[in-house]
Parts: structure tokens; sequence; C-alpha cells
């Protein structure tokens, strides 16, 4: 029954698809907006697919229809998110763990710097990080091989170093990391 | 010994294991006595593990309700207000239910063919033995139907899909079809 599968689908990936939509998007608005087109276009399939819905596939139409929706709003890929979107979305944000204000303060940067990372490094690093896919997963959610997997992974965390290596440098982020590090 | 530019390409396949266990060891000698290239380690560390605590969001119900309300409303209504928690009873439910049905319409068919006003005539059977028996049959059969559904989903079917005023009847009707045809096959 196309209602029982579409329901079991549903509980199983939404927070997957909604947390891909958030850190691809960087803002919950259009975050809640990609997830409904998922979750539609999902429904719309069902028909059509040979076996249940895996992992990959949901991962697989998350993506392209981000890309999809990145490329309807005309903003390039890899451009920043506007800072008006994201202030805007501070007033939706409600962690269910309130962390430190230097930590939360950390994270909004991490979170920003990896919506501002090129769709490929920003759709493995989604997938690995948050997503929690394995290699293999990614590499049929993006048709690339295993290695070129791996290549893009570190390739994104060493993008992200930089970037944030000068937010660290303010010196009050640079105490926080010493704390951590020392 | 590797220069900085080097190592500083390879921080992360060294910090995931991805590495040659050569060109491995030649980076973490390197790291070892610069201090600059620690330093970026130490940060490539940091963000790794960053990056692992990133909480994985939790989609807003409206999302889900939204979505809902755009596919077949109709016929999605009907279907929540038949199954209330489908999450939990999904695999006795759908089983009981179909179960059911088969026996609900084995019934019916066995009393459209059969009506008990014409099994007999006069104190004589209408119908020969061949067909009682056949009728015993197909009653009994349906009876082992809803039987072995009920076994199955128990309280499931009685006391939140089907209602009890609903099975019991059916259990009363279909009792004394087969007490019928017992006491007509006696005489």
């Amino acid at each position: 029954m196309k209602e029982i599968q579409f329901e079991r689908v549903v509980r199983q990936y939404k927070d997957l698809i909604y947390s891909y939509a958030y850190y691809f998007s960087g803002t919950r608005e259009d975050a809640e907006d990609l997830t409904q087109e998922v979750l539609l276009r999902i429904w719309q399939s069902l028909d059509s697919i040979r076996v249940g819905p895996t992992k990959s596939w949901v991962s697989k139409v998350t993506r392209n229809l981000c890309i999809d929706w990145a490329r309807r709003k005309r903003t390039r890929l890899d451009s920043p998110i506007s800072l008006e979107a994201r202030n805007r979305d501070e007033g939706l944000r409600a962690p269910l763990v309130e962390p430190s204000a230097e930590r939360a303060d950390l994270r909004r940067r991490i979170e920003g710097a990896i919506a501002r990372l090129p769709e490929k490094l920003r759709t493995v690093i989604i997938l690995r990080e948050i997503g929690d896919l394995k290699y293999e997963e990614i590499s049929q959610v993006l048709d690339m091989p295993l290695n070129s997997v791996k290549s893009y992974i570190h390739r994104g965390r060493r993008l992200l170093r930089e970037r944030l290596r000068a937010l660290y440098e303010d010196q009050y982020l640079r105490r926080d990391l010493d704390d951590e590090m020392y | 010994m590797m220069k900085c530019i080097e190592v500083d390409d390879l921080l992360e396949a060294h910090i995931d294991g991805d590495l040659a266990a050569g060109l491995s060891r030649r980076v973490g000698e390197h790291v070892a006595t610069c201090a600059d290239c620690r330093k970026k380690l130490e940060l490539a560390l940091s963000i790794a593990e960053e990056l692992r605590s990133l909480p994985v969001q939790e989609c807003p119900e409206r999302v889900f309700r939204s979505v809902l309300k755009q596919i077949q409303p109709e016929s999605r209504r009907r279907f929540r207000r038949l199954m209330p928690d489908l999450s939990q009873l999904r695999p006795r439910l759908v089983w009981g239910l179909t179960c059911s049905l088969a026996a609900a319409v084995l019934i019916l068919i066995t009393f459209s063919l059969y009506p008990p006003s014409q099994w007999f005539k006069g104190g004589q059977p209408h119908y020969t033995p061949q067909e009682i028996a056949q009728a015993k049959k197909e009653a009994l059969l349906a009876f082992g139907y809803v039987n072995y559904a009920t076994s199955r989903t128990q309280s499931i079917l009685e006391e939140q899909i089907i209602p009890a005023a609903v099975l019991r009847p059916l259990k009363i009707g279909i009792e004394a079809v087969t007490e019928s045809i017992k006491k007509g096959e006696n005489s």
C-alpha cells in the first residue's frame, strides 16, 4: 500500500532530508520548503521504483532537488548565503540542548562555512558527517568512485580549515580553541 | 623531509588514516618538528571533531502535515481514521484485516448460495447430501478463517479496528449456521 510505504519512508528519513536541506541552504525556512518538495517527489516516485527506497536513493533525490532549488533561486551554488537570511533564521533556531555562547557561535560559523562550500564538497561533507552515510553509499549518490569520495571529503574539510582559520584568528574564538586543545 | 605545502595537502587524509603507511609516517615526522604544521593539524582535528558533533536537525511536524494535505487529501483522511497508529499496528493489522475480509466474503457467498430458508422443505432436505456437505465445508472454512484471524490479531481487531458490535453478531451468526447444518445432517 502506497500510503504505508510513504509513511515508513517519512518516519525513517525525514530528519536526514531536513538536515541535508538545512546544511545545504543554510536557513530553516528554505530547509522546510525543500523538505516538502523532496517528500512530494518521493510520494510521486513510489509507484515507479522497483525496490523500496534506500538511504542512498533518498539522499540522491534530496541532493538533486537541492541543486534544482539553488538554480531556481539563481544563486551560484558556491556563493555565500545571504547574511539577512541567516540573521532572520536565528529567530527560528531552537536547539534541544542550549550550548554555551562560545560553542554556539563556533557552530554557527561552521554551519555558515559548510553552506558556502562548493556544491560537491558541501554534499559529501553533509552526507558523511551529518547523514552518516558510508563511503560506498556516498559513491552511489554521487555516481563517483570511492577514492574520489574520500578525496572530496578531505578537500572539503581542508577548505573549511582554511576558511575557519581566519575566523579563529579572532581573539575570542582563538581563546576558545586554545582551551579545547590544551 | 617533506615540505609544509605538501603536508598541508595531506593532513585530512592523515587524520582519517587514508594514507599509505610510509607517507603517513613522513607526515607525522614533519608535524613533530614543525610548529606551524602542528597547529594546522590541531585545527584540522578540531574541525573534524566539530563536524562529527554537528546535530541531525529534527524535521518540524508541520512540514509532514503540509505534505499530507497535498497528497490525496480525501483518501488520506479516511486512511488515518481507519489506522490511527499505523507504525505499531501495521504487520498484524494488515494480515488480520485481510483474513477478516476473506472470511466475510466467504460467509456472504455461503449465505447467498445456500439461504437458510431453503435448507429444508417439509422436514426433508431440499438439497442433496453432497450439496449440504459442501455447504458445511464452506461454512466451517469461513468460521476457521475468522477464528484464525481473531487468534492472530485478538485485541487489535476487537478493541481498535472492528468494533465488537460487528464481530460478535458475526460469530453468533456463523455458530447458528453451523449448528443448523449439523442438525439438518442428523435429521
